[in-house]
């Protein structure tokens, strides 16, 4: 009997601890290779996970202050602008009286066509968007703006989710419209919780700035050929509005015994001394983020251990605006045997990293396509793809297989076509998935 | 001749109207024009105004960022600094860098070894001359500083020969609180650093442009006049915000230009017009020309208009006196051959008894003739005034005729002519006024006598048909042209000049008699007759009764 009172009481004890920790963001990390080389100065890959809880499925959820800002420049005319519009009601109408909605739509000029309010009057709101006509030129960076404005009506408020959607098919043509411009302005929008997801649509628009606001400011990136998809696009940024569990994100590495941070691959952060640090501005829901860092791990003896990762993560649950943190930490192992080395690899670890050194590698065939070198672009990524397929078989790693053989497909793919727009657009919006860990939805 | 001085008199009236109404159609015009372009500059001085006030926001916005940045690394406590620093960078939307630097030597944050970020690399290699000493902050001599900065880089040496020369600061001595406007890669970036005491390092901070732009984006007003847009303008003069429906492009005019000061150098708030030059005042004027040529037509139509009344009553005056000169003219012939004839009778010096019977004939010929002048004259004055009225009885038309023939069978015997009759077998009952239709006939046959004389024969014929009674004098004189045929019936009318000074009259039997028939309900028409000669028709236009 008192066993059995003993056992239940242990299985509610594990009860209530996995319960509090579904509620929690859980910090890991994770290495490339568990037992490295000794005697040479090593450069290790670290892997810090964050998995998002599952957002409470029909509970209570963090209030979103959404602005969408559509172009209506002249080339949306037509299903682009009755599609955007019919997406944007949509966006409307999944949204509940606690969130707030507003729309900025812009052509050479902006204009604030609903105002921040409570996205309950849907009947109002629904007039004046289907009362959109298009026409003009295309003032991306002033709808940013006036959309961030009207964001920032309820910006002290802690409770919401602040957000932006861009839905743009153009070359920005009036205001600040490199990327460099457009990305300064999402990385200060960042700072003020706000994130901008950009939709572009049809192939004309700079994806470049886009993506660059939107990775500036943690916002997701989408690219659809066709319109008709606008309003499934719509739908799921909403689901991962609409979910997140954290904000505020704030993961600092340390790298302590002498171990040094080299850089991080595919997400922007800080290196400072031995120290690491990223922000992420939120988390969905079920979702798992991960940042790749290479670390310098001096020169160690055999069968000696010794830890070179201290992750933190420091966070506001969005539904209780309460802080919050959670850790992890990472130690490697030295040894002489090869075999041992290459046995102790992380094949995810691994695949993930080379995923992102792939992006990277399309990044800059484009940056050689742009430059006319279209040749040494192909040739460039036929390269990292045959060191991949090396690699793969050293560590007889098959998802390394596949994104060779992937590699080497898109470097034919450049080869026949050249890099067209929709070729660049895919390229680009691919990478944006792998370094975000964005979830698929096109 | 007198239809010749009468035309150039007209014409002269009409100039004397034409061209003072158009003297005041152009004196308008002009005025308006004046006043239009007055307008216009009320209006741009208004919207300068306004561009003025945006401009002030826009510079007073930016000042108040730069004096509470200024105060903000002022009150970061000497040993937290680097903390300090870090942490309003990663907070502040419009921080873009940070920076700690001892002058003279390198710059301690960010760390020119390492930098932490991309973007901190970036933020060196921007201010690299600053920070190596290659561009001297201390004011020298300016040849001194300009010959330094001008051996490492020609490019930016202009950019800060501009920047001098344009910042209201120039005592650039490091120490004192200070915002450098610094240019690289053709964009603008706002550098403030302070140092708290001689001997602490410098601490700095860099504005986010593009979020300041952002936010600067708002000062710009929305409602803007019609056709106009208000526009920031950056150094190189692209446009970064407009407000106003008008797409600004290259055939935009610009209207007015702001700069707005040291705050931004070289930025400016330019107001964008859609209408090319003068578009606005071209529509202006077309509209004002419309309605001052309208005046104009409507003076001179007016005008017109009661020249031609004056001129009407001037020719009727005159007609009116030639009508009473042939009247006299008229009375006095009869008279004279009365008197004459009876003075010879009464002074018995004619024995001849046949010659004082053709003497006695002529005076009652004579009084005849007289009598129906004067029944004419008084008929015509009757219907003039409209006091004719008419007595409607049963009347034998066939007898009328008859009788009007006979009565005049010796003055058409006399001027030469043979009655020709075709009357028809019946009797024929109209009603009608039985004086009128006589009168009617007789100045009809007057009428043959006085232009057909000589022409053989009359012919009066008398026809019945749905209408009413038709009975048509005809004759074979000289006829009536076609485009006479119904002015032979205006009042005074006589067919020409040759014809009326060689013929007496008063011009009054045809319209008379068309007066009379009208009354009655019908009608005198003329009209050509075939083999020569003219056909007056009078139509009875009545119902006939039985006989």
């Amino acid at each position: 009997m008192r066993t059995f009172v003993r056992t239940v009481i242990c299985v509610l004890t594990m009860l209530v601890t996995v319960g509090a920790q579904a509620k929690d963001v859980i910090c890991r990390v994770e290495l490339e290779r568990e037992i490295l080389p000794a005697g040479k100065e090593q450069t290790a890959i670290i892997k810090v996970l964050l998995d998002a809880p599952e957002a409470p499925k029909d509970g209570e959820r963090p209030p979103v202050n959404l602005a969408i800002v559509l172009d209506r420049s002249g080339s949306m005319s037509g299903a682009k602008i009755e599609k955007a519009k019919e997406a944007a009601i949509a966006a409307l109408r999944r949204l509940g009286s606690r969130d707030l909605f507003s729309l900025v739509m812009y052509d050479h000029r902006v204009e604030t066509i609903v105002p921040v309010q409570s996205a309950a009057n849907t009947e109002w709101i629904e007039g004046r968007i289907r009362s959109i006509q298009p026409g003009g030129n295309t003032a991306l960076f002033g709808g940013v703006s006036q959309g961030a404005a009207e964001v920032r009506k309820h910006i002290e408020d802690e409770k919401y989710t602040h957000r932006i959607i861009l839905l743009s098919d153009g070359l920005a043509n009036v205001g600040p419209s490199s990327p460099a411009d457009l990305a300064r302005l999402g990385a200060a929008l960042i700072k003020e919780g706000i994130s901008v997801s950009t939709v572009g649509v049809g192939t004309d628009y700079n994806e470049d700035l886009m993506t660059q606001l939107s990775q500036r400011s943690d916002g997701n990136s989408y690219f659809v050929e066709s319109s008709k998809d606008l309003p499934k696009i719509f739908a799921a940024e909403l689901g991962d509005v609409l979910s997140v569990v954290a904000r505020k994100v704030i993961i600092e590495i340390e790298c302590p015994n002498g171990a040094r941070p080299i850089r991080i691959i595919g997400r922007d952060g800080r290196i400072e001394d031995n120290k690491v640090s990223l922000y992420l501005n939120q988390l969905y829901g079920g979702q798992e983020k991960f940042a790749l860092v290479e670390v310098s791990v001096p020169a160690t003896e055999a069968e000696t251990s010794r830890e070179i990762a201290v992750a933190r993560c420091s966070y506001e649950d969005a539904l209780t605006q309460k802080d919050a943190s959670s850790s992890g930490r990472a130690s490697v192992r030295f040894s002489q045997d090869e075999k041992e080395v290459i046995e102790s690899v992380n094949k995810d670890v691994q695949a993930d990293y080379n995923c992102n050194q792939m992006a990277i590698v399309r990044d800059e065939a484009i940056a050689l396509a742009d430059k006319g070198e279209k040749e040494a672009a192909v040739q460039l990524m036929l390269k990292n793809s045959a060191d991949l397929r090396q690699l793969s078989q050293d560590y007889n790693n098959g998802s390394l297989a596949a994104q060779s053989e992937e590699l080497r497909r898109d470097a034919e793919e450049l080869q026949q076509r050249g890099m067209d727009k929709s070729l660049r657009k895919d390229y680009r919006a691919r990478n944006y998935q792998i370094y975000n860990q964005q979830q698929v939805e096109q | 001749m007198s239809g010749i001085l009468e035309r150039k008199a007209l014409i002269v009236y009409w100039l004397l109207l034409l061209i003072p109404t158009v003297a005041i159609g152009a004196a308008a015009l002009r005025l308006l024009t004046h006043e239009e372009e007055r307008l216009e500059q009320l209006q741009r001085a208004a919207i300068q105004e306004r561009a003025d006030v945006v401009a002030a926001d826009i510079a007073l916005a930016v000042d108040e960022v730069k004096a509470e940045f200024m105060a903000h690394l002022l009150a970061i406590p000497e040993e937290s600094l680097r903390d300090g620093l870090r942490m309003w960078q990663q907070t502040a939307p419009l921080v873009r860098n940070v920076f700690i630097w001892r002058p003279g030597e390198r710059v301690v944050l960010p760390n020119p070894d390492r930098p932490a970020t991309a973007e901190e690399g970036r933020f060196l290699r921007r201010y690299e001359l600053l920070f190596s000493g290659a561009v001297s902050l201390v004011p020298a001599t300016p040849d001194t500083g300009l010959d330094e900065a001008s051996s490492s880089n020609a490019y930016l040496t202009n950019r800060i020969q501009l920047q001098r020369s344009t910042a209201p600061i120039i005592d650039r001595t490091l120490g004192d609180r200070d915002w450098l406007t610094w240019y690289s890669d053709n964009s603008l970036f706002l550098l403030g650093w302070t140092r708290p005491a001689p001997d602490a390092p410098v601490r700095g901070v860099e504005i986010e442009s593009m979020a300041l732009l952002s936010h600067l984006i708002s000062v710009l007003p929305t409602g803007v006049p019609e056709n106009t847009a208000f526009a920031l303008l950056d150094g190189s003069g692209n446009v970064l915000h407009q407000t106003g429906a008008i797409s600004v492009d290259d055939t935009s005019r610009q209207l007015v230009r702001t700069p707005i000061g040291p705050a931004l150098p070289h930025w400016e708030i330019v107001v964008y017009t859609s209408n090319g030059p003068g578009g606005n005042r071209s529509a202006f004027l077309v509209v004002a020309g419309l309605l001052v040529g309208a005046s104009v037509f409507v003076i001179l139509a007016a005008g017109t208009l009661l020249l031609r009344e004056a001129h009407r009553g001037q020719v009727e005056a005159m007609q009116k006196t030639s009508f009473v000169s042939n009247v006299s003219h008229e009375l006095k012939t009869p008279l004279t051959s009365i008197r004459m004839y009876a003075e010879l009778l009464g002074e018995d010096r004619v024995s001849d008894a046949g010659k004082r019977r053709r003497y006695l004939r002529t005076i009652v010929d004579e009084s005849q003739r007289l009598s129906r002048l004067i029944g004419n004259v008084l008929d015509f004055s009757r219907l003039e005034q409209g006091r004719k009225s008419y007595e409607m009885t049963d009347v034998d038309v066939v007898d009328v005729v008859e009788r009007v023939l006979e009565n005049q069978a010796v003055r058409l015997h006399e001027a030469g002519m043979r009655v020709e009759k075709d009357l028809g077998e019946e009797r024929l009952i109209a009603r009608t006024d039985r004086d009128a239709l006589e009168q009617v006939l007789v100045n009809l046959v007057d009428n043959s006598v006085k232009y057909a004389a000589g022409g053989e024969e009359l012919r009066v014929e008398l026809a019945v048909d749905e209408h009413g009674v038709r009975i048509a004098v005809m004759d074979r004189g000289p006829g009536v042209a076609a485009g006479q045929r119904e002015k032979v019936f205006d009042t005074f009318h006589r067919t020409d000049d040759s014809l009326t000074s060689r013929l007496p009259g008063t011009g009054l039997g045809l319209t008379i008699a068309r007066r009379l028939m009208r009354g009655m309900g019908g009608d005198v028409v003329c009209g050509p007759r075939k083999g020569g000669g003219a056909v007056f028709e009078v139509t009875l236009n009545m119902s006939r009764t039985e006989s």
